[in-house]
C-alpha cells in the first residue's frame, strides 16, 4: 500500500509519523485491507457531442468539464468499483473502540480504493491497445453533476454486479468507492498533470504539494 | 393452481432471463425494463409465450424492479406497471402456467450499510405485492437479492400483504459462498427458513458450474426446497455487450448436476433464454427432486454467521441486562448507547457466541429502546443476539428489526406465554429458551419441570413451531435453598435431551447465590451441566473461572479439534510479561504519549494515593489535553496522536466517572449538541468531533447520522442547549445543514451553531448562516470554551 498517501489523507505535511503513530497505522491499514472484497465493474460506451455536453453512449450528460475532459476521444469506459460493506462495518466499530485506529483505518481505505481503480485502469488500458486512457472524471467534479450518480449506477447495474448503491443524496454505499469516466483518446494528453494539481478543489486539505513544471 | 400438487413430485421449472430477452427486443441501456409492461406490452407478452412454450411451469412478471424508487422519477406508477406485468403474464400463461410476482433490490442499500429505513423498505415491497396480489399473482419469488435484511423485509411484506401466496427466496452468492454484505449460507438459510419461505434459492452472480460448488453446503444447511437459477455461464463483453458463455445444449449440460442435486426448483437467470429453458426442460422434464429431510438443526444467526447447538457448548454473554448492574441502568436512563456497546465488545473479545439484549428498566420506554439497542448493536457487532424481554410487545419489535434469526428469551409453560410468543417465533423465526415454570410455579422436582418442557415443545408444535427452535431452560435454584437444586436441574437437562430430544440452555451463575466466592461453584456447576449435555449457557464472559471451566472442558471432550481455541486463549499466558513499566508511568506522561492500556492503573495509584478525581483532571488531565491539543493546532502533533491522547484521557475518565457517580464531583459540563445532518450517513468527522469535547467534559448529546432538521431543533429547545454542532459531508447535505440553521436560529436565536465537514469552508459557512466554521475537532473544543466559558 501507498504509506505516503495514507499519511497525506491523515494530515501529514510530507513528515513521517512516530514510532506509536506508525504501529497503529500499520495495524489499521492491514485490518481495512483484511476487511476489503474490492469489486468492480465497466462499459465501454462511444462518445460524441452534445448541446451543453456530451453523449456517453445513448445517456446525455449535460457537463461543460466533462465535455472538456474528454476532448478527442471517441469512446470511453464507465468504471465503478467498491471496497465492498466490510470496510464500513470496519470503520463503524473502530469509531466506537479506538479513534485513532479508526482515522487510519479510514485513510488506509481511501489509499485502497484509488489504488485499486488505478489497478482496473491497468486492465481497462489493455483492452484498448492503441488508444490512450484520460485521467478518470467523477461525478461531482466541475459542473458534472453529483445527481448523475444514480444514473451512472443504473447504467453500469452496480447494485447487482458489485453491490454498489447511494444514498437518497447521491452518497456512494459503500462509502470508499469510485465511479469515473475514463476517455480513450488515440494521442496522449498533452501534458497529464498530478492527480491533485489538476482539481478544482484548491482549498483541500488534502491537496499535495505542487511540483514546479519541468522544462523539457 | 393444479402446479402446486405437482411440486415435490416432479421438478418445477421457472423461466429464464427477463431482461436478457427484454435487450435483444431494443430495450436501451438505461431504460426501465419495466416500463415496457405499458409502452411495449406485446413484446413482454411474446416473450413470456416463448417461456411457455419451451415447458416452463412458472412464469415471471416483468416486476423486478417495480418499485417506487426506480419508478418515481419516471412518472410511473407502481400499481399501475406491476399489474400490468402480472396481467401479461397470466395472459401469456393461459391457465397453463403458474404467474410469479417479480420482487428485486430496490436499488439503496438498507441502513446502516445505506440511508434506507427497514420499515420503509417493508412498505417499498408492501405496495408492489399488493399490486401483484390484486392482479392475481399466485406465488412471489424474491430474487437477486445481496442483503438478507432486504430480503427479511421483502418476505415480511408478502406475509403481511399476501399471506397466502408461496413465497420464493433467492439470493446472489459469489463463488466463495459469500454475499456482498459478508454473510455466508447458513446464516441466510437460518433466517429465511426461519422467515417460512416456501423455498430459498441461489440465482444470478454465477453460472452453472460455479454454482454446483455451493451445494454441498446449501443442502446440508436447508430443510426447505431449494430453487436454483443460475446464469447462463460467466459473462464477457463483445463489442461493448454482455454475451454469457453457455449456448442451449451447453447451459443444459451444465445443469445437470443441479437437476439431480435435489433441487425443487429451476429456472435461469441472466444470459438465459426461452432455447436454454427449453434445453433444461427437454433433459429433466418428470426427474423427481428428492424428498425433504429436516436437518434438524438448532440455529441462530447474526447477518454474517450462524452459530448452531449441539457441538461445542454456545456462550451467551449476560452483561447487556441491568438487573443488579448500577453503571448499565445510568446508561439505559440516559440512552448511552456507546456503553451498551462497549459490553458487547468486552463479551466478544472474552468469547461469547451469542449476546443477551435486556434493557428491561420502569422507567424507560422499553419497546424503543429495545429497537434502538438491536439496531446499535447489530451495526457493529456480527454476533447472534438473544432478545431479552418479559413484553411480547417489546419481542416482536426486537424481532422485526433483527437482522437474522433470533434467540428468544423467553417463553415459559403459562398459557399466556406461549399464546403471545409462539406466534411471533412462526412468523419472524427464532429459536425461544423455555422456561420450566408454569402457573404453579417452579417445580422442585426434575419430573415437573419435565413435563413443562414436554408441555412447553407440545404447545409450540400447535402454534407451527417445531422442536428444534426450543431450547429449554432447566432453571438453577441456589443451592443455599435447597441442597438438591443443582441435582434437579441437571436431571431436567438429561431427561429433556434424551427423551424430548430438545437443545437445552442454562442462567448457570443463580446456582451460587448467596454464597461467597461464587466463582467456585459456578465453574463447577458449569461443567456438570454440560456433562449432563448442556447446550447453552448464560454466563459472563469476563469470569477467567468459568472461561478455564469451558475451555478446559472443550480440551478434555475433543469439542476443540487441534486444542487450538485453548491454546490461543492460554497458550502465551506462562509467558506474558510482568505488568508493563508503562503501568507505573506518569499519568501525564501516558495520556501525552497515547498509552491507552497503562491509563487505569495510573488513575487508580493516584486515587490510591489519596488524590480526588478532581484534583486528577486538574493537575494531570487537562495540562496533558492542552499540550496535546497545542501541539496539533501548530501543526507539531498529527490526527492519529491527538486521538491516541484523547482515548487515553477517556480511559481515565472513565475510571474517574465511576467514582465520582458515588461520591461529589460528578457534574458534567455543559451541554453540546452533535449531529450529522440529514441525508449524510457517514459520521466519523463528528465522532471525533465528541471524543475531544467529551476530553474537555461537556456532556454531548449525540444525536447520531442522518438526523432530521427538526430533530436537532426539538433537542435543543427541550434540553436548553446553547451550542450546536453540525457535519455535512457531501454539497447535497449542506442544504440540509442550511435549513437546520435557519429553523434553530428561529426557533432558538441564542443558541449557536457551529459547522465542518469535508465540502465546507469558511465562505460556505457563511453563506449557510453558522455562526462558525471549525475546521478540525480542536477548533470545535476553542469554540466550545468560547460559547460555554468556562465551568
Amino acid at each position: 500500500m501507498n504509506r505516503k498517501e495514507i499519511y497525506r489523507y491523515l494530515g501529514y505535511k510530507g513528515q513521517e509519523p512516530s514510532p506509536r503513530e506508525l504501529a497503529v497505522i500499520q495495524d489499521a491499514a492491514r485490518e481495512a485491507e483484511a476487511a476489503s472484497a474490492p469489486r468492480w465493474t465497466w462499459e465501454r460506451v462511444k462518445v460524441s457531442p452534445a448541446a451543453g455536453g456530451v453523449f456517453l453512449g445513448s445517456w446525455e450528460v449535460h457537463s461543460h468539464s466533462l465535455s472538456a475532459h474528454l476532448k478527442g476521444c471517441g469512446e470511453a469506459f464507465l468504471m465503478a468499483a467498491t471496497l465492498g460493506s466490510g470496510v464500513d462495518l470496519l470503520l463503524r466499530k473502530l469509531e466506537h473502540r479506538d479513534m485513532s485506529r479508526a482515522v487510519a483505518a479510514g485513510a488506509a481505505a481511501a489509499a485502497l480504493i484509488e489504488e485499486f481503480c488505478d489497478s482496473a485502469e491497468e486492465e481497462l488500458s489493455r483492452l484498448a491497445p492503441g488508444l490512450f486512457l484520460r485521467p478518470r472524471f467523477s461525478p461531482g467534479y466541475g459542473d458534472f453533476d453529483i445527481a448523475c450518480q444514480e444514473e451512472f449506477l443504473r447504467r453500469l447495474d452496480t447494485a447487482r454486479r458489485i453491490g454498489l448503491a447511494m444514498t437518497g443524496a447521491c452518497m456512494l454505499t459503500p462509502s470508499k468507492s469510485v465511479t469515473a469516466v475514463i476517455g480513450l483518446a488515440p494521442v496522449p494528453a498533452e501534458c497529464p498533470p498530478e492527480k491533485c494539481a489538476r482539481c478544482s478543489n484548491t482549498g483541500c486539505p488534502f491537496r499535495a504539494e505542487e511540483k514546479p513544471p519541468v522544462k523539457g | 393452481m393444479d402446479i402446486w400438487n405437482e411440486k415435490g413430485k416432479r421438478i418445477l421449472f421457472f423461466d429464464g432471463g427477463m431482461g436478457t430477452m427484454l435487450l435483444s427486443a431494443g430495450l436501451a441501456p438505461g431504460e426501465l425494463p419495466e416500463s415496457w409492461n405499458l409502452t411495449r406490452p406485446e413484446a413482454v407478452r411474446e416473450i413470456h409465450r416463448g417461456y411457455r412454450t419451451a415447458g416452463c411451469d412458472i412464469l415471471t412478471a416483468n416486476t423486478f424492479g417495480a418499485n417506487r424508487l426506480k419508478l418515481a422519477h419516471q412518472g410511473l406508477s407502481v400499481p399501475e406497471v406491476v399489474a400490468a406485468g402480472v396481467s401479461l403474464a397470466r395472459e401469456a400463461a393461459g391457465g397453463r402456467c403458474a404467474v410469479a410476482l417479480d420482487v428485486g433490490p430496490t436499488g439503496r442499500l438498507l441502513a446502516p450499510l445505506g440511508d434506507l429505513a427497514f420499515e420503509d423498505a417493508v412498505e417499498i415491497f408492501r405496495e408492489m405485492v399488493r399490486a401483484g396480489a390484486a392482479a392475481g399473482a399466485d406465488c412471489v419469488i424474491i430474487e437477486t437479492m445481496s442483503d438478507t435484511y432486504e430480503c427479511k423485509a421483502a418476505v415480511l411484506a408478502v406475509k403481511e400483504e399476501a399471506p397466502g401466496l408461496p413465497v420464493f427466496a433467492s439470493l446472489i452468492f459469489d463463488s466463495r459462498g459469500k454475499l456482498l454484505t459478508g454473510g455466508d449460507i447458513p446464516a441466510a438459510a437460518a433466517l429465511l427458513e426461519g422467515l417460512g419461505v416456501d423455498a430459498i434459492g441461489l440465482n444470478c452472480g454465477l453460472g452453472p458450474r460455479q454454482l454446483e460448488a455451493l451445494l454441498p453446503q446449501l443442502f446440508s444447511c436447508v430443510s426447505v426446497p431449494v430453487l436454483l437459477m443460475p446464469n447462463a455461464g460467466l459473462p464477457r463483453s463483445v463489442d461493448g455487450h454482455t454475451v454469457f458463455d453457455l449456448g442451449p445444449e451447453e447451459f443444459a449440460d451444465a445443469m445437470e448436476p443441479l437437476a439431480r442435486s435435489g433441487a425443487w426448483y429451476l429456472g435461469g437467470c441472466c444470459g438465459t433464454t426461452p432455447a436454454h429453458m427449453a434445453a433444461v426442460i427437454r433433459r429433466f422434464n418428470g426427474l423427481p427432486p428428492a424428498p425433504l429431510t429436516d436437518k434438524g438443526l438448532t440455529v441462530v444467526s447474526s447477518c454474517t454467521h450462524s452459530v448452531s447447538f449441539g457441538g461445542a457448548p454456545v456462550i451467551i454473554g449476560e452483561r447487556i441486562n441491568p438487573t443488579g448492574k448500577k453503571r448499565l441502568k445510568q446508561a439505559l436512563r440516559e440512552n448511552d448507547m456507546d456503553y451498551l456497546l462497549q459490553e458487547g465488545f468486552a463479551q466478544q473479545d472474552n468469547g461469547a457466541d451469542i449476546l443477551d439484549v435486556n434493557v428491561g428498566l420502569p422507567e424507560i420506554d422499553e419497546r424503543a429502546v429495545m429497537v434502538r439497542a438491536v439496531r446499535e448493536l447489530q451495526a457493529v457487532i456480527d454476533l447472534p443476539l438473544q432478545l431479552d424481554s418479559s413484553s411480547p410487545g417489546v419481542l416482536e419489535a426486537a424481532l422485526r428489526a433483527y437482522n437474522g434469526k433470533a434467540m428468544v428469551n423467553s417463553v415459559n409453560g403459562k398459557r399466556e406465554s406461549m399464546e403471545a410468543v409462539f406466534p411471533l417465533v412462526k412468523k419472524y423465526g427464532g429459536v425461544v429458551v423455555g422456561l420450566t415454570l408454569d402457573e404453579d410455579g417452579i417445580p422442585a422436582d426434575a419430573e415437573g419441570r419435565f413435563a413443562i418442557a414436554k408441555k412447553i415443545v407440545g404447545t409450540a408444535a400447535r402454534f407451527g413451531v417445531c422442536k428444534k427452535d426450543i431450547v429449554i431452560d432447566a432453571l438453577a435454584m441456589t443451592i443455599s435453598t435447597g441442597e438438591n437444586c443443582a441435582a434437579v436441574a441437571l436431571e431436567t437437562i438429561r431427561r429433556v435431551k434424551k427423551e424430548l430430544g430438545v437443545k437445552t440452555s442454562l442462567g448457570v451463575s443463580n446456582i451460587s447465590f448467596g454464597l461467597p466466592q461464587r466463582e467456585i461453584v459456578n465453574s463447577a456447576f458449569y461443567c456438570l451441566a454440560l456433562e449432563n449435555g448442556l447446550d447453552a449457557a448464560i454466563l459472563n464472559p469476563a469470569s477467567e473461572a468459568m472461561m478455564r471451566a469451558h475451555w478446559g472442558f472443550l480440551a478434555l471432550k475433543g469439542l476443540d479439534p487441534g486444542f487450538a481455541g485453548y491454546i490461543a486463549r492460554f497458550g502465551g499466558e506462562a509467558a506474558k510479561a510482568p505488568v508493563p513499566a508503562s503501568a507505573q508511568a506518569d499519568l501525564k506522561q501516558l495520556i501525552l504519549r497515547g498509552l491507552r492500556d497503562g491509563v487505569p492503573d495510573a488513575v487508580r495509584a493516584r486515587l490510591s494515593r489519596g488524590e480526588g478525581p478532581m484534583e486528577i483532571i486538574e493537575n494531570a488531565l487537562i495540562p496533558a489535553l492542552d499540550t496535546v491539543g497545542k501541539g496539533f493546532e501548530s501543526g507539531k502533533i498529527f490526527l492519529p496522536q491527538l486521538l491516541m491522547s484523547a482515548e487515553a484521557a477517556k480511559a481515565a475518565f472513565g475510571v474517574l466517572k465511576a467514582q465520582m457517580s458515588s461520591g461529589a464531583g460528578g457534574a458534567k459540563g455543559p451541554k453540546v449538541l452533535l449531529a450529522t445532518v440529514k441525508g449524510d450517513i457517514h459520521d466519523i468527522g463528528k465522532n471525533i468531533v465528541k471524543v475531544l469535547l467529551e476530553n474537555y467534559r461537556y456532556d454531548v448529546v449525540d444525536l447520531g447520522r442522518d438526523v432530521a432538521p427538526e430533530a436537532v431543533v426539538d433537542a435543543v429547545c427541550r434540553e436548553g442547549i446553547r451550542l450546536v454542532g453540525l457535519s455535512a459531508l457531501m454539497t447535497t447535505t449542506v442544504g440540509s445543514m442550511e435549513e437546520t440553521i435557519r429553523l434553530l436560529h428561529r426557533a432558538a436565536p441564542e443558541c449557536r451553531v457551529m459547522v465542518g465537514g469535508a465540502v465546507l469552508t469558511r465562505d460556505y459557512a457563511d453563506q449557510i448562516g453558522a455562526d462558525r466554521y471549525v475546521p478540525d475537532a480542536m477548533a470545535s473544543v476553542r469554540y466550545a470554551g468560547e460559547v460555554l466559558g468556562p465551568f
